[in-house]
């Protein structure tokens, strides 16, 4: 019998091929629409799951109390340290993250042979406990020896790439034209789904002995500050909770931060959990999106289904005669039934695996075409969940697009469908084709106008007015110079032919990154509860970006801190400079505000104002 | 034995009712051979349809080879017709999809009969019917003798007892009409009963008996001169 089902099944689409390619292909769209959404889901949810410790990792991280509270995932750099010391039952390690490195292979004699810069390949600086916190194996060599300062550990790819077929082992890299660093240890490579996702590793032993080294955050012995960089993981032993530890986190917040303890305060997050955090990172995917994602994907597939349950109906009448004279020779409802279910079971399996085709040419592309990082950059075929929605799916699709108009043909009375007198009551009336139409009109239409708005959003952002001249402007990392360096560097860059114009900054004008400073302004008593941040950058900076002050001119050339520009429309300086009118007015010049961080306590003179971004300041370089 | 008693169909729609049945009081007897005959709208498919279970009375009784089957339900009347009542249509009704031996082969896949014995009889039957070069042909392939061979060859395949035939030659030329008429009688020999609804004298004249309805009511009984026995 299931034989003769498949035989008339598959000679009715092969007899049908419109109908078959329109239901196959609508079907298949809606499948392959699914699958990206699933897809991004399971690449979501799987990161860092490959951790053999996964859900006994811990980050621990910072909460600043100010005028409201400032969640942070950096720690002070001392942070490990203190944890092993007042939990001895945990395993800790430091992380300090930074892009942008140079990287250096010397050869034998010493001197330069090869030069890399680290711009897409980020590395950190850990302790040998990170390596028993999360599972990177070890290749070659052991990471106890990132104990010691000085070594590095390169990913298998990295190695390739640097030393090619040679062994990298006892190799000298030279790490921003500062340090040289031993390679110890060859790490396997590591998976799209992490957070960490570092091709080197350097002992962290190396800040220690090289305090001279400008890393990027506070010194490394001190409690006082926080880079954003600067991470802190734990271990916690089996069946130990969050609970029992919390106490203990408290306890050594209040040792380490005697006189700060209320509003510089430290806690311990799940590692798994930080990924979808928003508080923690910039490009986060909240858990909602997850929902978000499933929902477009579920309603998608539902939609196709609508589509064949109508087309399916409205190809009922011309199945009545063929059911007729199969329940005169003695096919019974459930016989009939099944036939046409084995019928929409063929159709939706043809369109499982045309979905599962277009879904896995369009993945590799889903990151590249959207500029974004949201998706693994191929499928993960041995995925055993996978397989297991793709059943479920097959099971579910053909239930729901195939049930409706199996037991409307059943249900033909066969007098009237041998007569071929079908009616459109007789397949389910008009009403219910039309609401399942409405349904799949509207949801498209909303997806639609949905995409859209975001089309418009993404044009938006990528060309709208941001202030400055993004074109023709090139970034690139260099170490910090010592003044005099830093003028020769620039003469000699100023020589190539082309270059119009260099600055020096710490950060690009809309960079993500930047340093906090508390802010007092010269007629109060006392710092503002809250920061602001910075970005310092030297005199040629303005004319490198073509910004535009409002009002004011650009600041002196000068040796000392000696002055800086407020963004127009920075909202927390507004009550003050601006009256809340944004109106540039040139009362505003030269008010005087004290800024303590880095740059030493100061009192500076506003000069100008400029552009329309938020909540920043920008300081030269002294 | 088939038996109908004061059988009564109306058909209602919104607006109308037609009765298309009135009263109809019939007994065929095994192995005979019956012809229904009248006018168009007369009631003569509406009978044939109630006496092949495709369809249930208004009123009246319908016993067929001992069973009540008048008020039964249509999945109940599936399961009784299955194997008990072949059916032969004027537009043969075959499936398009299937092919000679799969067409043939349905009821006995509807029935649940083994394999191997469908095989047997399947093969049995189209070497009889002549039609065993064609096995693998789709209907379309077919001429229409051919096509109503095949029908004829699925509604006798589960050896029915009762054969309905509605019209078998009205598609067909005379040559054909006159085959499947042979082939007819010759399963009525058998001793296979027949019912069939024509227009054509000359089909009737194969039966043991004709039927005449009009306005759905019996009017004459004749039975045949040239099938006397």
């Amino acid at each position: 019998m299931l034989k003769n089902y498949f035989l008339v099944a598959l000679r009715n689409v092969m007899r049908n091929r419109v109908y078959t390619f329109l239901n196959v292909f609508g079907l298949a769209l809606g499948i392959a629409c699914g699958l990206i959404a699933f897809w991004f889901i399971r690449f979501q949810t799987s990161y860092d799951s490959f951790h053999e410790n996964k859900d006994r990792i811990f980050q621990v991280t910072t909460l600043f109390i100010a005028d409201k509270p400032y969640p942070n995932r950096g720690v002070p750099p001392p942070m490990s340290e203190a944890v092993r010391k007042e939990m001895p039952n945990l395993k800790a390690s430091m992380c300090v993250e930074r892009s942008g490195r140079l990287l250096a292979v010397l050869d034998a004699n010493g001197k330069v042979s090869k030069k890399f810069q680290s711009d897409s390949t980020s590395g950190a600086f850990i302790e040998p406990h990170y390596f028993e916190i999360f599972t990177f194996p070890w290749l070659v060599g052991k990471y106890s020896s990132m104990g010691k300062p000085d070594k590095i550990a390169l990913s298998e790819k990295l190695a390739k790439k640097y030393f090619g077929k040679e062994n990298p082992i006892g190799k000298v890299i030279r790490l921003d034209n500062e340090i040289n660093l031993e390679v110890v240890g060859i790490f396997a490579n590591i998976a799209e789904n992490t957070e960490l996702r570092h091709e080197f590793y350097i002992s962290f032993e190396t800040l220690k002995s090289h305090k001279e080294y400008e890393y990027g955050g506070p010194p490394i012995k001190s409690w006082g500050g926080v880079n954003s960089n600067t991470y802190c993981y734990a271990l916690f032993p089996q069946h130990v909770s969050l609970a029992t530890m919390k106490p203990q986190m408290d306890a050594l917040t209040k040792k380490y931060h005697p006189k700060e303890y209320k509003t510089f305060q430290h806690y311990f997050v799940p590692f798994r959990d930080i990924h979808f955090i928003e508080d923690y990172q910039n490009n986060v995917i909240p858990v909602r999106w997850l929902w978000i994602m499933a929902s477009i994907g579920a309603f998608l597939i539902l939609t196709a289904c609508f589509n064949f349950i109508n087309m399916a109906t409205a190809q009922a009448m011309r199945r009545a005669k063929e059911v007729g004279v199969r329940k005169a020779i003695g096919g019974s409802n459930s016989q009939i039934f099944y036939q046409f279910m084995t019928e929409t079971g063929i159709i939706v399996f043809f369109a499982l695996v045309i979905g599962i085709g277009l879904g896995a040419l369009v993945l590799p592309n889903m990151n590249v075409w959207l500029k974004i990082n949201l998706w693994a950059s191929s499928v993960q075929w041995a995925d055993g969940i996978m397989w297991l929605l793709l059943v479920c799916l097959f099971v579910v699709v053909t239930a729901l697009a195939g049930t409706y108009p199996a037991l409307v043909l059943a249900g033909f009375k066969p007098i009237i469908a041998l007569k071929g007198s079908v009616s459109t009551r007789q397949i389910g009336g008009v009403s219910l084709r039309r609401i399942l139409i409405v349904f799949q009109f509207v949801w498209i239409q909303l997806l639609l106008i949905c995409m859209l708005i975001i089309n418009q959003q993404m044009t938006f952002m990528q060309t709208a007015d941001v202030g400055y001249n993004k074109s023709g402007v090139v970034t690139i990392n260099i170490p910090q110079p010592q003044k005099l360096q830093q003028e020769t560097f620039r003469q000699r860059m100023m020589q190539i032919k082309g270059i119009e114009n260099l600055s020096f900054c710490l950060f690009t004008p809309t960079a993500n990154s930047m340093n906090t400073t508390n802010i007092r302004y010269h007629t109060r008593p006392k710092d503002e509860i809250w920061s602001i941040s910075t970005k310092p950058y030297d005199i040629h900076f303005l004319d490198t970006y073509g910004l535009k002050l409002v009002a004011g001119t650009n600041i002196p050339k000068s040796d000392t801190l000696n002055g800086y520009l407020v963004l127009w429309r920075c909202e927390k300086l507004a009550h003050w400079f601006f009256a809340k009118s944004y109106r540039p007015c040139s009362h505003i010049l030269l008010q005087r505000l004290l800024l303590s961080s880095r740059y030493s306590l100061q009192y500076l003179e506003l000069r100008q104002y400029y552009a329309r971004d938020r909540n920043a300041l920008v300081v030269l370089l002294p | 034995m088939i038996k109908v008693q004061n059988l009564q169909k109306v058909f209602t729609t919104e607006e109308v009712e037609t009765t298309a049945l009135n009263g109809v009081n019939l007994e065929i007897q095994d192995a005979e051979f019956v012809a229904i005959m009248g006018p168009s709208g007369c009631g003569k498919s509406t009978l044939l349809n109630i006496l092949g279970l495709l369809d249930a009375p208004t009123t009246g009784s319908y016993n067929l080879y001992g069973t009540e089957v008048a008020k039964m339900t249509e999945s109940q009347r599936v399961a009784y017709r299955k194997g008990v009542i072949g059916f032969v249509f004027q537009s043969f009704n075959l499936i398009d999809e299937l092919n000679v031996y799969e067409n043939v082969e349905l009821p006995l896949l509807y029935l649940k009969v083994s394999a191997s014995e469908r095989k047997r009889r399947i093969e049995e039957l189209l070497l009889r019917l002549n039609l065993m070069h064609r096995k693998k042909h789709f209907p379309q392939q077919l001429s229409g003798g051919q096509q109503q061979r095949v029908a004829i060859a699925r509604a006798i395949v589960a050896k029915p007892r009762l054969i309905l035939a509605d019209e078998p030659t009205g598609n067909l030329d005379s040559k054909n009409g006159e085959e499947v008429m042979n082939l007819l009688q010759e399963l009525n020999k058998e001793g296979t009963t027949i019912a069939m609804v024509t227009h054509s004298q000359h089909d009737a004249s194969y039966a043991h008996r004709i039927i005449n309805l009009f306005d759905g009511n019996i009017v004459t009984e004749n039975y045949s001169t040239a099938m006397e026995k």
